[in-house]
């Protein structure tokens, strides 16, 4: 079953929200619009403006001027019907820390309907959590892991994750995907993820947005991404390559005159062969990962 | 309606026995400090004073949840929470005017239901506001509005409920409807979800994790909201190697850039002369009812020498300078241990150096706030008592503080003793003399320490006693597990070091 599929509206939508904080300019000028059923990995450097966009999506933080709507509703008006739907795995999230993980689960669970006991049992053994201790006495990572049992066990159709995996071992992140894509295949809800530890996010996202100093620098399909940026080694037996080069899509350059490495940003599919012809070169095309994406999206604003 | 997770939240064991304790506290003071004839101080300790503190209980864990992240995502849940408290409220209620029954049978049911039920709600309008400095001033405003009502009209009170109980119930109506309205107002969930709140419930029997935990999430937050506070890296290569440089980052790191630091300093030199003078004029008037008065005490407070011949004479005499020291010692405990073990990349020893020489720099700023209250109280007491200002107390309170110097270092060191009986014993070891001498000095006159040959005595005394204290606080940070989340108090309880 597809629940976002009934739905008439966008997830989240944001109309060109602004959000200060005293001197400090968030969000920009913010326009987006998360497709329903999407994986959004949400890209940027550290205080770009991902953990704003997140509040503003759960309500917890209201833009300064601009709209933002949350299953159609505006954000200062989110109530029992959307919050729901609604499912977040903030940062730092604060639980009741004399309480045990069961008592926290067992307490989060009666607000919520259908709150799914399955799912609950499946992720405290995947996540391996200890359901008899306290908050207090979780370290840093076990407390993740239960905002992630408290924010993702009723079933949302919206999830909104700010940086879930921080704190997590390689093996606990793993098993965290497999239940998160296995969550997604059962019920295709739309997840909005942040962080840094791309090779992951890489393995389940479809769509990115990438935000630089508070403002969208890239909003498409991650296949459509992978296709337009790209590495290409240049390859010259006369060492005829030269020192520097003019083309707008080349984005970082780096070699002799022999061999050159180029990280480019186009989706002209006959571009490589023309610049290879034009230098009497060989070429070889590489499609760049996330990763190696990450730095190229985040300042590709900075340049221009 | 499930109530189930409510009682969970609760702790019903818990709440009860506080507030038995409180009710009970409650109606002793009405008795003895306030002087409240007998009928009169059982129906306001359990319709007034008691329903409103048994209020802030039910209230308390309820504020609990909602101070956390996740309460904002919720579904209903300020709606569920309110029907929660109307059941505590109610159940509450019925009991509380079950007992006024038969304790205050003078007063008709239909007043007391009404003071008890608009007693239980208020607390609910408590939104927990935290401002810069972490101040709060609901708590301080009700115990000033209850100790006004107490001490001025509670026959005004009683009159009320007796003469109009319909009235009484008539009016608690609207009070009961706003508490609700505004304590559980959904606008207000933002707010609270970014400040963390911890109910007495939660911190009661010291419990150290959690005390050590609140008060790391309330450093964070107090840094947050003070300008230029935000975290950063903080290297040898941007600080320097210095101790004193280090000693400023320590205070920057806990207090931000802004005036936090001075604030809590001004609020303190208010508060102090205010608690000075209050235990020993509530005393004073619990043992002489008739002619006890504020100007009286006053007057007692700058006489210089106190009390001729008979030293505890008058508590009115004296008191005020115990206070202020009582409070300047009990503040200094409260430094000491709650010194945070942080992550500077500097070595254990400088660690150690910075550390106490800021534990130093703060009780030695309260010694000034305790000096700054005593002349605040001198001079109050002149412009009320129309008597020039003398030196007496002064004389006194600092005479009294260079006793308190000696002792300092070596109680800031108690707190770093991990077995609870080493504590008490150290603790008794250094009452036994510090107190009698400072009652001494407090009321002999004797202006001998202040002389420059008492300055002269005392000097070896203080440099052996930092000494002391410099050797434990080195000993400690040699061994002692260092992290951001813990202070003294909490690696020393866990670690088994510094014994």
């Amino acid at each position: 079953m597809n629940p976002t599929a009934s739905s008439p509206c966008p997830p989240f939508v944001a109309r060109q929200i602004t959000k200060r904080y005293d001197q400090h300019v968030a969000l920009k000028d913010f326009s987006l619009e998360v497709p329903a059923g999407r994986v959004v990995g949400l890209l940027g450097r550290n205080g770009a403006g991902k953990t704003t966009l997140l509040n503003i999506a759960a309500g917890l933080v209201l833009p300064t001027s601009g709209e933002s709507f949350t299953f159609g509703i505006p954000g200062a008006n989110l109530d029992s019907p959307q919050l729901t739907r609604l499912g977040v795995v903030q940062q730092e999230g604060r639980c009741i820390e004399w309480m045990t993980v069961r008592q926290h689960l067992d307490f989060n669970a009666s607000f919520y309907p259908g709150w799914d006991r399955e799912l609950e049992k499946r992720l405290v053994a995947a996540l391996e959590v200890d359901p008899a201790r306290k908050i207090v006495q979780l370290s840093t990572g076990d407390r993740q892991k239960v905002n992630i049992l408290l924010g993702v066990c009723h079933r949302p159709e919206l999830l909104l994750l700010d940086e879930p995996m921080s704190a997590l071992d390689p093996i606990v992140r793993a098993r965290l995907l497999d239940q998160l894509l296995e969550r997604l295949r059962e019920d295709g809800c739309t997840v909005v993820i942040s962080s840094h530890i791309l090779d992951d996010v890489e393995k389940i996202v479809d769509w990115i947005v990438g935000i630089d100093q508070g403002e969208l620098v890239e909003d498409r399909a991650f296949d459509e991404l992978q296709e337009s940026y790209a590495e290409w080694t240049l390859i010259s037996p006369h060492g005829s390559l030269p020192a520097s080069f003019s083309e707008p899509y080349i984005l970082s350059h780096q070699g002799d005159e022999r061999q050159a490495l180029l990280r480019v940003h186009t989706r002209d599919a006959g571009a490589a062969g023309r610049l290879a012809a034009s230098v009497q070169a060989e070429i070889r095309v590489r499609p760049l990962n996330l990763e190696e994406m990450f730095p190229l999206i985040t300042s590709s604003r900075r340049k221009a | 309606m499930k109530l189930h997770p409510y009682l969970r939240v609760l702790r019903p064991v818990r709440t009860l026995a506080l507030s038995v304790v409180y009710i009970l506290f409650v109606w002793s003071w009405l008795r003895t400090f306030f002087r409240v004839p007998a009928p009169v101080d059982r129906f306001l300790a359990i319709a007034l004073v008691g329903s409103t503190l048994h209020g802030s209980l039910l209230i308390g864990p309820l504020h609990e949840v909602m101070h956390r992240s996740f309460a904002a995502f919720l579904p209903g849940l300020h709606r569920r929470l309110a029907r929660w408290h109307a059941w505590g409220v109610g159940v509450s209620a019925l009991i509380f005017t079950a007992v006024l029954a038969f304790v205050s049978m003078e007063v008709p049911l239909p007043a007391s239901l009404g003071l008890v039920l608009a007693s239980l709600s208020l607390p609910a309008l408590n939104q927990r506001r935290r401002f810069r400095g972490g101040l709060r001033l609901w708590h301080p405003g009700m115990m000033a509005l209850g100790g006004l009502i107490a001490a001025f009209a509670p026959m005004a009170v009683h009159r009320a409920c007796t003469g109009a109980p319909w009235l009484v119930l008539a009016l608690s109506a609207p009070i009961v409807y706003l508490s609700f309205r505004y304590g559980f107002d959904r606008r207000l969930t933002r707010r609270r979800a970014l400040e963390p709140v911890f109910c007495i419930q939660t911190t009661i029997l010291f419990n150290q994790r959690i005390i050590s935990e609140a008060r790391s999430q309330m450093l964070a937050l107090t840094q947050k909201q003070a300008k230029g506070g935000r975290g950063r890296d903080w290297t040898v290569k941007s600080v320097g190697g210095s101790t004193w440089a280090w000693l400023r980052v320590q205070f920057h790191v806990l207090f931000g850039r802004s005036t936090v630091f001075y604030q809590v300093v001004a609020v303190q030199a208010l508060l102090y002369p205010l608690l000075a003078l209050l235990f020993p004029y509530l005393m004073e008037k619990a043992t002489h009812p008739d002619t006890a008065t504020l100007a009286g005490v006053l007057r007692q407070f700058l006489d210089n020498p106190p009390v001729s011949g008979n030293p505890m004479g008058s508590f009115a005499s004296i008191g005020p300078v115990l206070m202020l020291s009582g409070l300047t010692m009990f503040y200094a405990v409260l430094v000491a241990s709650a010194v945070p073990h942080r992550k500077f990349p500097i070595s254990r020893e400088r660690m150690a150096r910075v550390q106490f020489a800021y534990a130093i720099l703060v009780v030695a700023a309260n010694f000034a706030i305790a000096i700054l209250g005593a002349s605040v109280l001198v001079l109050g007491a002149c412009v009320l008592t129309g008597l020039p200002p003398g030196l007496g107390p002064l004389t006194r309170m600092l005479a009294v503080l260079m006793v308190l110097m000696a002792a300092t270092p070596l109680i800031m060191i108690i707190s770093l003793f991990k077995r609870a009986l080493w504590r008490i014993v150290v603790s008794i070891l250094l009452a036994v003399p510090t107190i009698p001498l400072c009652i001494y000095v407090a009321t002999s006159g004797n202006s001998f320490a202040v002389s420059p040959l008492g300055l002269i005595a005392f000097l070896p005394v203080w440099i052996l006693s930092a000494w002391c204290g410099w050797r434990a606080f080195l000993r400690h940070y040699r061994t002692a597990d260092l992290g951001t989340q813990t202070s003294i108090l909490l690696v020393a309880a866990q670690s088994g070091c510094g014994n």
